[in-house]
């Protein structure tokens, strides 16, 4: 009789794609070997094709009929809760942060942020109407109110540095207004994107509303650029000008929006830059009512 | 049992008797150069502007190149580093009210400028564009001193030198809406007028003089596309705000891919009028008269889709056709007329070949027997009945005076078939029920939704578009955003 061993060899996890709300793997099936991303990758990255991103931006324009009429509290509700999700699998986001190469400090201080922003977002989702949009004075018998509405389907290229800090600034302002979409982490950042997909899945988030791609920006900056049904499209500052300058020129075949990030040099600096609420009105649309107010 | 809507019949017994505005306020140059670093350049091609109504040559001006724009954003960027940027902010706010004040005594001669340049209505440059674009400014004035409490915790700081460029339709209150809110956050500009409404703006040029607003803050040059192109690429241009076509706002936005440069688009439209059953049919009648008839349609937010719930379709176009017959197309200096010129023959044959479409695709035409003036580019008040969702005249822009007419049944199909359209810059809502109107508010992809009422402009009001109708807002708080860094 084979005697056991004294350690058993671990269940390793299969990454895959989230799409739809579920864990796909690539419609191509192709990986990028964790040997060949230079990364922090410990398995191998599913790598999303322009068919797998068409598949993303069907989900999420499917989703947001949904999600943006969800009521702001529950889109609060489920934006805290990813927070809460989030929490609970530190060790493993550490573990992963400090794979890419950063120090515990680092690792911790990053996680500690990303937590923070999410925070900051779900408690936006009721406050956007109130701080940027209101009623307006005009000289005629109208009750005029400007609110804020999302822009449609968001396209998001996550940068390689602070991918969980990116990550989660990406969701929540993204989600926070009402927005669904997609995200294209780089093979740097795609274990924990994938990670935080699980914290997606796992947080009453209507399956498409916010779908995580692992891949090459340089495959797919064209193919997603140039998608006529994503409305607005976000890229960090400095970081990729070459997916930022396609981006916008892809862009104004559907006069789509391009929000472009910053990116600080400080994780401080990053943070407060990307909790500011800015990143979030960039994405929604002022529309505004006139109701006749001249009747008795 | 359907009844045959009554026809009136309004007869030709009594015509109105002419009723013009004077010409002899306007004090007008035989030509215009631009008007840069606070003096009259009279270089570059020269080419004319003419009245639409009479076909007459009014004054030259010169359609300015690339060393002349060169030359204007290098006076703006002085006057924004050493003047304009660094003046206290509530000195800025004196200047624009002053700006409002002068812009409020030449109000008269303004109006019969915009007339005679552009073919509007007197009645509607006399009350509409003058009066608003005066209010841009004096509504903007108050902001200069108060942008910290717009935009609070943001700091916001101004961009630099602004390029602007302003379409033919609305030649001043383009302009108002787009130099207010640049100079009250504490920009400078480079502005280009329409190639055919020159001259409000070299008008307005004179005006800022005699406001005796620093030289080089604002900068205003004539020209065609190219005179655009230029502004768009020059590399100290920190911000573009364009109003046009959407084919040329996608080619801006392509043409400024990678720089730095900030954009807002205000593009073009194909709005939807939704009249339902419950509502007030004579204001309805007259609120899409107003929608697409106004300035002969040349209006980018045009209400040119009409909707009618399908049970009132029949006695709401019988109606409409009364209505119509009663417009009166001519002379835009006369105070009675409704319809005034087509900007250009350009324009006109533009929507000739539209309304060709219609009647080829299958769509039944109306027009009243008006007679149009034999010198001018004009066109009778038009409208179409049995229009496919198909059709080039539901789904393109026209920008003229002529309205499509489509059906639905309930609030749901309404709201589908009016997005239907890659637009989505204005839209307008006829019930009686407020419930029904902040539902369809709600629904409709639209930047500007107007309840019982249709083309309201008022300087605190957000106005511009959503999808390829472009993005960026101008009047209100929001409309000092695209001229500022907040964060």
């Amino acid at each position: 009789m084979a005697s056991r061993s004294p350690r058993p060899p671990a269940v390793r996890k299969t990454l895959k794609l989230y799409i739809g709300g579920a864990f796909v793997r690539s419609e191509s099936g192709r990986t990028l070997l964790a040997a060949e991303t230079q990364g922090p990758a410990l398995s191998n990255l599913p790598r999303a094709s322009r068919k797998d991103a068409r598949d993303a931006v069907t989900h999420a324009r499917s989703a947001l009929q949904g999600w943006s009429r969800a009521t702001p509290f529950l889109r609060g509700q489920i934006l805290y809760r990813m927070a809460e999700m989030l929490q609970g699998r530190e060790a493993t986001f550490l573990t992963l942060l400090r794979g890419g190469g950063a120090s515990e400090a680092a690792a911790k201080a990053e996680f500690e942020a990303a937590l923070d922003v999410l925070i900051s977002y779900a408690g936006w989702c009721d406050k956007y109407d109130a701080v940027f949009g209101g009623t307006n004075p005009v000289a005629a018998p109208f009750f005029n109110v400007s609110s804020l509405e999302p822009t449609g389907v968001v396209a998001v290229f996550l940068p390689t540095r602070w991918p969980l800090l990116g990550l989660a600034a990406a969701t929540g302002a993204v989600l926070s207004g009402g927005n669904t979409g997609l995200v294209v982490a780089p093979p740097s950042a795609g274990e924990a994107a994938l990670e935080f997909a699980e914290v997606l899945a796992t947080s009453d988030l209507p399956g498409g509303a916010w779908n995580v791609l692992t891949g090459l920006h340089d495959e797919l900056r064209d193919p997603v650029g140039g998608h006529r049904d994503i409305n607005a499209f976000v890229v960090f500052e400095d970081r990729d000008p070459a997916t930022r300058a396609t981006l916008q020129r892809l862009a104004a075949d559907s006069v789509a929006r391009v929000a472009t990030w910053p990116l600080a040099e400080t994780l401080e600096s990053a943070v407060s830059g990307l909790s500011n609420p800015w990143r979030g009105v960039e994405l929604l649309e002022t529309k505004t009512a006139w109701h006749p107010a001249g009747g008795r | 049992m359907a009844t045959t809507p009554r026809t009136l019949l309004f007869g030709d017994l009594w015509s109105y008797a002419p009723a013009p505005e004077s010409k002899d306020i306007l004090r007008l140059k035989p030509r215009y150069g631009h008007y840069i670093d606070g003096s009259f350049v009279e270089e570059g091609q020269v080419f004319t502007s003419s009245n639409p109504a009479t076909e007459e040559v009014i004054a030259e001006v010169f359609a300015a190149d690339e060393a002349l724009i060169d030359r204007a954003v290098k006076a703006a960027r002085r006057a924004y580093e050493k003047v304009w940027s660094v003046m206290p902010p509530s000195h800025r706010a004196r200047y624009l009210y002053r700006i409002a004040r002068l812009l409020q005594e030449h109000a008269r001669e303004l109006a019969v400028l915009e007339s005679v340049d552009g073919g509007k209505p007197i009645k509607e440059s006399r009350d509409v564009d003058v009066p608003l674009a005066a209010a841009h400014f004096f509504y903007y004035a108050g902001w200069a001193d108060k942008l910290p409490y717009a935009f609070p915790g943001q700091a916001p700081r101004p961009l630099g030198v602004a390029g602007q460029i302003i379409p033919w339709n609305f030649p001043l209150l383009m302009l108002a809406w787009k130099i207010a809110p640049a100079l009250a956050a504490g920009n400078t500009v480079v502005l280009k007028s329409a190639e055919t409404t020159p001259l409000s703006a070299f008008r307005f040029a004179e005006i800022l003089e005699e406001a005796g607003l620093p030289a080089g803050v604002v900068n205003i040059v004539s020209g065609a596309g190219a005179t655009g192109a230029a502004i768009v690429r020059h590399p100290d241009v920190d911000k573009v705000a364009f109003t046009g076509s959407t084919a040329v706002g996608k080619a801006i936005q392509r043409e400024i891919a990678g720089s730095r440069k900030r954009l807002t688009l205000e593009l073009g439209g194909k709005g939807a009028n939704i009249v339902f059953d419950d509502a007030p049919m004579e204001q309805a009648i007259e609120g899409v008269i107003a929608g697409i008839y106004f300035n002969q349609g040349h209006v980018c937010c045009a209400g040119s889709r009409l909707f009618l719930q399908e049970s009132i379709h029949d006695d709401f176009v019988a109606r409409l056709r009364d209505r119509v017959a009663t417009l009166r197309v001519g002379d835009p200096l006369d105070k009675n007329t409704d319809i005034g010129a087509i900007n250009s023959r350009q324009q006109l044959e533009k929507i000739r070949a539209l309304v060709q479409s219609g009647v080829d695709e299958g769509a039944t035409l109306y027009q009243p027997a008006c007679t149009l003036p034999p010198k001018g580019y004009f066109h009778a008040p038009t409208f179409f009945t049995g229009v496919a969702p198909s059709h080039r005249i539901a789904q393109e822009e026209i920008f003229g005076p002529v309205l499509s007419i489509l059906t639905f049944r309930t609030p749901e199909e309404a709201v589908e078939r009016a997005n239907r359209t890659p637009y989505g810059l204005s839209a307008g809502v006829w019930t009686d029920k407020g419930s029904r109107l902040l539902y369809m508010a709600q629904r409709l992809q639209a930047g500007v939704v107007w309840g019982n009422s249709f083309n309201r402009f008022d300087p605190t009001s957000p106005f511009g578009g959503v999808k390829e109708s472009g993005f960026g807002r101008e009047g209100g708080r929001q409309g000092l955003l695209p001229y500022l860094e907040v964060s």
